[in-house]
Order: structure tokens, then C-alpha cells, then sequence
């Protein structure tokens, strides 16, 4: 019995050995993979992990070519439901995406900082977009068109949409009164759109204020003080849970009948959220809705 | 001598095991084809490595502090490696930095985890060899700040920084480098043997402090080298994959139920075993749902029924005596 242990040791030390050595092994046999320049093919088969990508890609008639998707991106049903899901956003998972065996991969956010790198480290083609505000998405559209070969789409609705947002911009400027908003996207705890959020762009072309634009953060935590000093004109509550009817919720809240809004029954609810909020081609449909309600 | 036997058996199953788990994944059940899926199969080699690398950290480790603080709740986070860690990888995350190189990440939050170790360390030394009590209570209360200011980060963080945040701190084992994956095997390898080397006291240790102290081992000295070592072992653990909770608590108790409590033996097998028990639940996490589901979910729906099972059947046995 004594000689038990030594023999494990010697075991466990054989066994971790071997498992460096075949890491070694990994390491040596994969020296630092230089990506390979994108393919060439006329129609690059492509993954995309963003809602907003996806719509870009539809509205580019490249659906075809979308062979992998995040169970975020929703829309069109009917275009995307039959697309396999790589994982959720933000989340994807690696082995069904390597399984796809895509030319590329188009995101805006991962999770996981280091996703990028493994991603070139599995000799993917991963392609981050930029397209968090208004102003980024026609470059998107344009970026986007280049990578899935459909140029001249591209070109066409990337510099109609600048000229659409040039206009609105135009006519915005023209409102004297700026009715003040509050944009909340949650509300336990009461979450605000703030100066870097895509929701405040809408909020200024439609000719509103977002009074969290003082704030330069994307989205943050409001308190109830902080929004009865401010007393908005209007609040848009743009809630995930769309199911709940959540205007009943800010008009119960303690002390907020002497907010301006909740006195003049300027609370909105009930909107897409996805055409809101997603920095994507519908852009100008969200913009019509939310205009609508502040120029009311 | 059935100890011994599931000793053979933890040992021999062990390899069985780690095989099934590369033939699970997110894109299908079975080995991935080597010439035409090869990433695919590099991919799952080494999470099923890293799986094992981790595991065996952890657990050995959770033998370790279980034995020395002779508490049964003891795991490897106690002195404060976990909070530690998780501050320097929301650091590294917030501030940017981890976008600019692979082992960044890891790195920053193995520094934060062992500068977190060194401030117990340090609190708890009175002018000469610090207390046990001492190490515990600096351990809960720096533990406790970096946690605050973790939190503090987070709720000031942009929503895509929070999402970063919370997802690493639940846990992944998928390495973002080779070179990561070596350096973390090379450092619990090393640490697993040193504690392996200290079995001998490791096991007077648990009989009390008088006791070890009349068998003519130093005590003190030991239950430092064996705490400092285990935490450190952890915290390479921690840079690496996250907080995987639960392994490093229930193996442990596992492992001594079924190979007895001599420590010549339980530090291996809890290794070896707590390795592989880690890489079948991430094969399980990454294969159950359509979306992966944090290991650290599987670890303690898997490991908790397992363990309250051998709790019932040993209670007749007198183990908790």
C-alpha cells in the first residue's frame, strides 16, 4: 500500500505532461495565424451578430448570402427565420460559427473583449461595424454593401439616408418650441437615454430635448428626484417588456402627477422598440413615430 | 481496499471522460472531422484543457483550505481571490486595455487577485507569522471592498461594459491564447505538486494544530505556505476562466468520500477528478441549449445532487463525525 502514492504521483505527472506537452503541441502547430485577406467571392457568405447588421444586410438584398445569425436579429421574420441562430447578442458561440464556415463575421458588441481574437485565432474573418448613432449609419451601409459586394445598393441608400437626416435636421431647426423628454428604456430601476445613446439623436431631429443629454453616459440610472427637478415635458417609454402596460407604472409613481408630462397626459408607451431603437435602416420610420407624438 | 480502487477509478475514468467531452459541442455531437473541421476540434481541446487545467486549480485548492482552516465551507476564494480578480478584469474591461492584447484580461485580473492577497496578507501579520483568524477575517473584509468597488464600476459602466463585466464574472472556459493556456498549466501544475509534496503535514494538519504540533510538524509555517500556496494556484484559475463557484467546495468532499482523507492521495485525485468533473460540465453547458449556459450553473445543478446523494449514504457510515 505504501507505494500508492508515488504511484499516483508519478501518474499525476505523467498525466499533466502530456497535457502541456499537447498544448505545446496546439501552440507550435498554429504559428501566430495571420488572418487571410477576405475572400474574394463574388458573394461572401457572411454571419451577421447584430439586429441592426442584419437589417442593413435585408434592405441590401443580401439575405442569401446571411448564413448565420444572433437570435436577436428579428426582422424581416419571414427573411431571417429560416437562418440558423449562432447564439444570443452579444453571446455567440464560436464552434457554431466556425461550423458555418463563414467568410465573415460582422458585429458591434460582444461580451467577450477578447471574442475578436479568437475569432482570428480560429481563422475567422471577424469585422466589427460601428453603428451605435445616427450619424453611423449610412457609413455602415456603405461598409457593410463593400463587404457583401452589393456597391451600388449601398451607395444609393447610404446618401439617401444622409439627405433624409440632412432634411429632418433642417426641419427640426425650424421648431421655436423644444418640448423636453425623457426617454426611459426601464423602469426598476428607472433607466434614462443619455447623451451617447442613439435614442437622443431621434429625440433632437424630431425637434424634442433629451434632458439626458447632461449625462455622457449611453443610458443610465435616474433617480425619481432626478427627473421631478428636471419635470419633462414629455416621457417616451421605450420599456424591453413591451407587454407590460408600462405608462400605468410612471403614472402611479409617488409625486410624479406634478411632473408637466404626467399632468398633460404626455406619457408615451407602446412603440416598437425595434424601430427605435436600433440604429438600423428603419431609422426614419422611428423617427416618424416619435416625431409624431412630439410635435402632437 | 475500495479506497484505493476508486482512487484507480477516478484516475482511470478520468481520461473516458475528457474524450466524451471533445465529442460534445454547440455544433454537433462527434468528433469533429481533423481535416475538414480542424478549428473545430482545436476549439474544443482546448476548453476540454482548459476544463482540466481549472478543475484540478480549483479543487486541489478546496482540499487544501478545507483541511488547513479544518471547515468544511472553505473553498479556494475565501481569502478574497475571487473579488480581487473580478475588480481587475473590470478594470482592464472598462478602461479599454483589454482590447489590446489577449492576455491582458487574464493578466490583469491574476495581478489584482495576487495584489489582493498580499493586503490580507499584510493585514493580518502582527510583527511576526500572522494568524489563521487574521488571514479569514482580512480576507472577508478586503474581500468586501473590492467587492463595493466592483459594483461601483459596474454601475458606472456603459451598458456594453456591464455586459462584459458580468459576463466574465460567470465564468468561461474558453482561452483566448495558447500561450495563456500554457502559462496557467505550467503555474497549477507546479502549485499542485508543491501542495501535493506538503500531504504529509496537509494530513497531521487535520488531526489539530496540538496534535501536528507534537508530531513535530511547524504548524505556522506550514498552514502559511499551504494557504498562499492554494490561493495562488486559484487565483491563475480566476485570471483565466472567470468565478467558476462550486468546484472548489463540493470535489473536495466528493473526492474525500470516495478516496479517504490521506492527502497523498485526495490531492491527486481531487485534481484529476475536479479537472474532469470541470470539463464535463462546460461540455454539458456548451451542448444542452441552443445557448451556452455558464458553466457555473451546471457545476452546482450537477455536483449538488451528487453530493447530498453520498451525504445520505454515508451518514449510516459515520463520515460526518
Amino acid at each position: 500500500m505504501k507505494n500508492i502514492p508515488f504511484a499516483a504521483f508519478a501518474f499525476f505527472v505523467v498525466k499533466i505532461l502530456a497535457f502541456l506537452s499537447t498544448s505545446l503541441m496546439l501552440s507550435g502547430c498554429k504559428p501566430a495565424p495571420a488572418p487571410l485577406p477576405p475572400p474574394s467571392s463574388p458573394e461572401p457568405r457572411v454571419i451577421s451578430l447584430a439586429p441592426s447588421i442584419t437589417e442593413i444586410v435585408y434592405a441590401l438584398n443580401g439575405t442569401n448570402q446571411l448564413i448565420g445569425r444572433s437570435s436577436a436579429c428579428d426582422y424581416p421574420p419571414a427573411a431571417v427565420s429560416n437562418v440558423p441562430v449562432v447564439g444570443d447578442f452579444g453571446v455567440p458561440s464560436l464552434e457554431r460559427i466556425l461550423s458555418l464556415k463563414p467568410d465573415q463575421v460582422l458585429y458591434t458588441d460582444i461580451a467577450d473583449p477578447l471574442m475578436d481574437s479568437k475569432m482570428k485565432r480560429a481563422g475567422l474573418h471577424p469585422i466589427h461595424v460601428t453603428c451605435d448613432r445616427l450619424q453611423d449609419i449610412p457609413t455602415a451601409i456603405t461598409q457593410i454593401g463593400q463587404l457583401i459586394h452589393r456597391e451600388s445598393d449601398a451607395q444609393v441608400m447610404a446618401s439617401n439616408l444622409t439627405w433624409q437626416i440632412a432634411m429632418a435636421r433642417q426641419q427640426a431647426k425650424a421648431f421655436t418650441h423644444r418640448p423636453r423628454v425623457l426617454v426611459l428604456i426601464w423602469h426598476d430601476p428607472f433607466y434614462a437615454a443619455g447623451r451617447r445613446s442613439f435614442v437622443s439623436d431621434l429625440i433632437e431631429l424630431a425637434g424634442g430635448e433629451n434632458i439626458g443629454d447632461e449625462i455622457d453616459r449611453d443610458y443610465f440610472q435616474a433617480s425619481s428626484e432626478w427627473v421631478l427637478s428636471h419635470n419633462p415635458d414629455i416621457i417616451f417609454c421605450f420599456f424591453m417588456a413591451s407587454s407590460t402596460p408600462v405608462r400605468q407604472i410612471i403614472l402611479r409613481q409617488p409625486g410624479w402627477s406634478r411632473i408637466k408630462a404626467v399632468h398633460d397626459g404626455r406619457v408615451y408607451d407602446g412603440f416598437d422598440n425595434n424601430v427605435a431603437l436600433r440604429p438600423g435602416p428603419r431609422v426614419m420610420q422611428g423617427l416618424e413615430i416619435i416625431k409624431k407624438q412630439i410635435q402632437e | 481496499m475500495h479506497k484505493s480502487r476508486n482512487f484507480w477509478l477516478v484516475m482511470g475514468l478520468t481520461p473516458i471522460i475528457l474524450m466524451l467531452c471533445v465529442m460534445m459541442g454547440s455544433s454537433g455531437i462527434g468528433l469533429p472531422d481533423i481535416t475538414t473541421e480542424r478549428e473545430i476540434l482545436m476549439l474544443r481541446l482546448t476548453r476540454v484543457l482548459c476544463g482540466l487545467i481549472i478543475g484540478a486549480a480549483l479543487s486541489s485548492a478546496g482540499v487544501v483550505f478545507q483541511a488547513v482552516l479544518r471547515n468544511p465551507l472553505a473553498e479556494p476564494y475565501i481569502l478574497g481571490v475571487s473579488s480581487g480578480a473580478g475588480l481587475g478584469a473590470a478594470i482592464a474591461i472598462v478602461s479599454g486595455i483589454s482590447a489590446i492584447s489577449a492576455a491582458i484580461l487574464p493578466l490583469c485580473a491574476f495581478i489584482m487577485a495576487i495584489i489582493t492577497l498580499a493586503i490580507v496578507y499584510g493585514l493580518s501579520h502582527n510583527g511576526s507569522s500572522p494568524s489563521i483568524y487574521g488571514l479569514i477575517l482580512s480576507g472577508v473584509i478586503v474581500s468586501a471592498i473590492c467587492s463595493s468597488l466592483l459594483m461601483f464600476m459596474v454601475s458606472v459602466s456603459s451598458i456594453e461594459g456591464m455586459h462584459s463585466i458580468l459576463w466574465w464574472m460567470l465564468g468561461n472556459l474558453e482561452v483566448s491564447s495558447y500561450n495563456v493556456l500554457i502559462i496557467i498549466g505550467v503555474i497549477v501544475t507546479a502549485g499542485c505538486i508543491g501542495l501535493w509534496t506538503l500531504s504529509r503535514e496537509l494530513n497531521a494538519l487535520t488531526l489539530g494544530h496540538q496534535m501536528a504540533h507534537h508530531l513535530g510538524i511547524r504548524v505556522k509555517v506550514t498552514i502559511i505556505i499551504a494557504l498562499l500556496l492554494a490561493t495562488l494556484v486559484a487565483s491563475a484559475a480566476v485570471g483565466v476562466a472567470g468565478l467558476i463557484g462550486f468546484v472548489g467546495l463540493i470535489v473536495p468532499h466528493i473526492m474525500r468520500n470516495l478516496v479517504g482523507a490521506d492527502h497523498r492521495r485526495l490531492i491527486p485525485a481531487a485534481a484529476i477528478g475536479g479537472g474532469a468533473f470541470l470539463a464535463a460540465c462546460d461540455a454539458l453547458a456548451r451542448t444542452v441549449l441552443a445557448v451556452e449556459i455558464p458553466v457555473g450553473v451546471i457545476t452546482a445543478l450537477l455536483g449538488g445532487p451528487f453530493f447530498i446523494f453520498l451525504l445520505k449514504r454515508r451518514r449510516t457510515q459515520n463520515w460526518l463525525e
